[in-house]
């Protein structure tokens, strides 16, 4: 294992003085260390550090260090709400992502060849057809959960809505709309879209706002988790 | 430990997690000089080791639901050298505490008297203590925090290599390179800085035979 010109390594060294070698490679150490005079050295240095570690005298500590009722209760209760707040973060994180990918999948299915800011009038019309279609349905017939669902209120309306709840820390997360497969849109007969400045979709607000609250949130469970 | 402070202490347990406040202190009687012993050799540092070890215990009574059985010593270890890493790296990343910060201020805690539990020293022993003292801790504060926790817990607290890859979520392997390493370069260190703490060459009468437990019992055997 070691010839004459190899050294044994420290962890072997180490492994040894801790009786932690098994018996073949236990004699190979101990034939070695009598033939090789800076293994030996290796050996009684190693075995004298670990001798003075061991014997470092112990120190005492300077108190006791029992707990009060009064010590255990603080730091329960910052347990607790920093639970809250880990949940409230999870959920606005969840509600972001789903967010975003409704942008991105609304963004991405959208009518190809359209210049960018086409794509938002496009969605602008899109939600303008649901309207409609939600509104004809309800004259023909008693509306189906699903229909109802999909009678939005205006892209203009909900972003002025919106856009108040800004300072809110915690937004009740809004019931996202489902978005209708664009098949079924095909199908509707085609409305006149709505003129509306050009202005961002509402769930483009809503990301603002749900990272703004998840942002807080990260803040206030920062402070409180010490 | 006894089969009997072994039954004491998982009754003290048992009843500490059912909201015992009083029973839980009976454990960290029994366990603070360890905690504070641990946490003195890793923080160089009297007051952040006392602060290490109250945190320890609150740590402790707040998670003790998350302690399913296995051994309590090993689970608390664990709170305490977890604690310690986040003192250490709060130091690096503010750098309030320079290495050299520390070790003045451990010479001065040396100078209370409360550090030694040797009854009996001459006073030549005494001296001779302090200066082996202050090399070793010197020493283990230059290594790699993850190394030197390898040190502590098995040469001073001597934990096994199974107990400290419990206490470090470790395998064993890594327990071993990890001390093996830790030991060279302390050893390293103090031929460098204290090279009259180590034998130069005296020679080795004949290989240690029948000394497979050496450590263990070198604790109270040689001294």
């Amino acid at each position: 294992m070691w010839r004459r010109h190899e050294h044994i390594d420290d962890q072997t060294l180490s492994l040894y003085l801790d009786g932690q070698l098994d018996e073949a490679t236990r004699s190979r150490v101990e034939a070695h260390i009598q033939s090789c005079a800076a293994c030996r050295e290796s050996l009684e240095t190693l075995q004298q550090t670990v001798h003075l570690v061991r014997h470092v005298p112990r120190v005492v500590p300077p108190r006791a260090f029992t707990l009060s009722e009064a010590d255990v209760k603080r730091p329960r209760q910052a347990a607790t709400s920093w639970g809250w707040t880990r949940w409230a973060s999870a959920l606005v994180a969840a509600l972001l992502v789903l967010t975003v990918g409704l942008d991105v999948f609304l963004n991405t299915w959208a009518p190809q060849g359209a210049p960018p800011p086409a794509v938002e009038t496009a969605l602008v019309e899109k939600a303008a057809i649901k309207e409609t279609a939600a509104l004809q349905a309800h004259a023909e017939q008693a509306p189906t959960p699903m229909m109802k669902s999909l009678s939005v209120p205006p892209p203009g309306q909900l972003e002025t809505s919106s856009l108040t709840a800004t300072p809110m820390p915690t937004p009740a997360p809004s019931p996202t709309p489902v978005p209708t497969p664009p098949t079924e849109e095909h199908e509707l007969p085609p409305v006149q879209p709505a003129p509306l400045p050009h202005q961002w979709p509402w769930y483009r607000w809503l990301e603002i706002i749900l990272a703004a609250a998840l942002a807080t949130l990260i803040v206030l469970s920062r402070r409180r988790a010490r | 430990m006894s089969s009997q402070e072994h039954a004491a202490e998982a009754a003290w347990l048992q009843a500490a997690k059912k909201g015992d406040l009083a029973a839980f202190n009976r454990l960290v009687l029994m366990y603070q000089e360890q905690v504070y012993n641990v946490a003195y050799r890793l923080l160089g540092d009297p007051d952040e080791a006392a602060d290490a070890t109250q945190e320890t215990f609150l740590k402790a009574y707040e998670r003790l639901h998350q302690h399913r059985g296995g051994a309590f010593r090993a689970w608390l270890l664990r709170i305490a050298t977890n604690t310690c890493y986040d003192i250490l790296r709060k130091r690096q990343r503010e750098s309030t505490k320079s290495l050299s910060d520390v070790l003045s201020a451990q010479d001065a805690a040396e100078d209370h008297a409360l550090f030694w539990q040797s009854p009996g020293d001459s006073p030549e022993d005494l001296a001779l203590r302090r200066e082996v003292h202050r090399a070793v801790q010197e020493g283990l504060l230059h290594l790699p925090p993850e190394y030197r926790v390898a040190v502590v817990l098995s040469d001073i607290e001597g934990l096994s290599y199974e107990e400290i890859a419990h206490v470090l979520g470790i395998p064993l392997g890594t327990v071993k390179s990890r001390l093996s390493r830790g030991r060279a370069m302390l050893r390293d260190y103090l031929r460098t800085h204290h090279g009259e703490l180590l034998p130069r060459s005296y020679r080795l009468k004949g290989a240690p035979t029948g000394e497979r437990d050496l450590p263990r019992q070198d604790r109270e055997g040689q001294s």
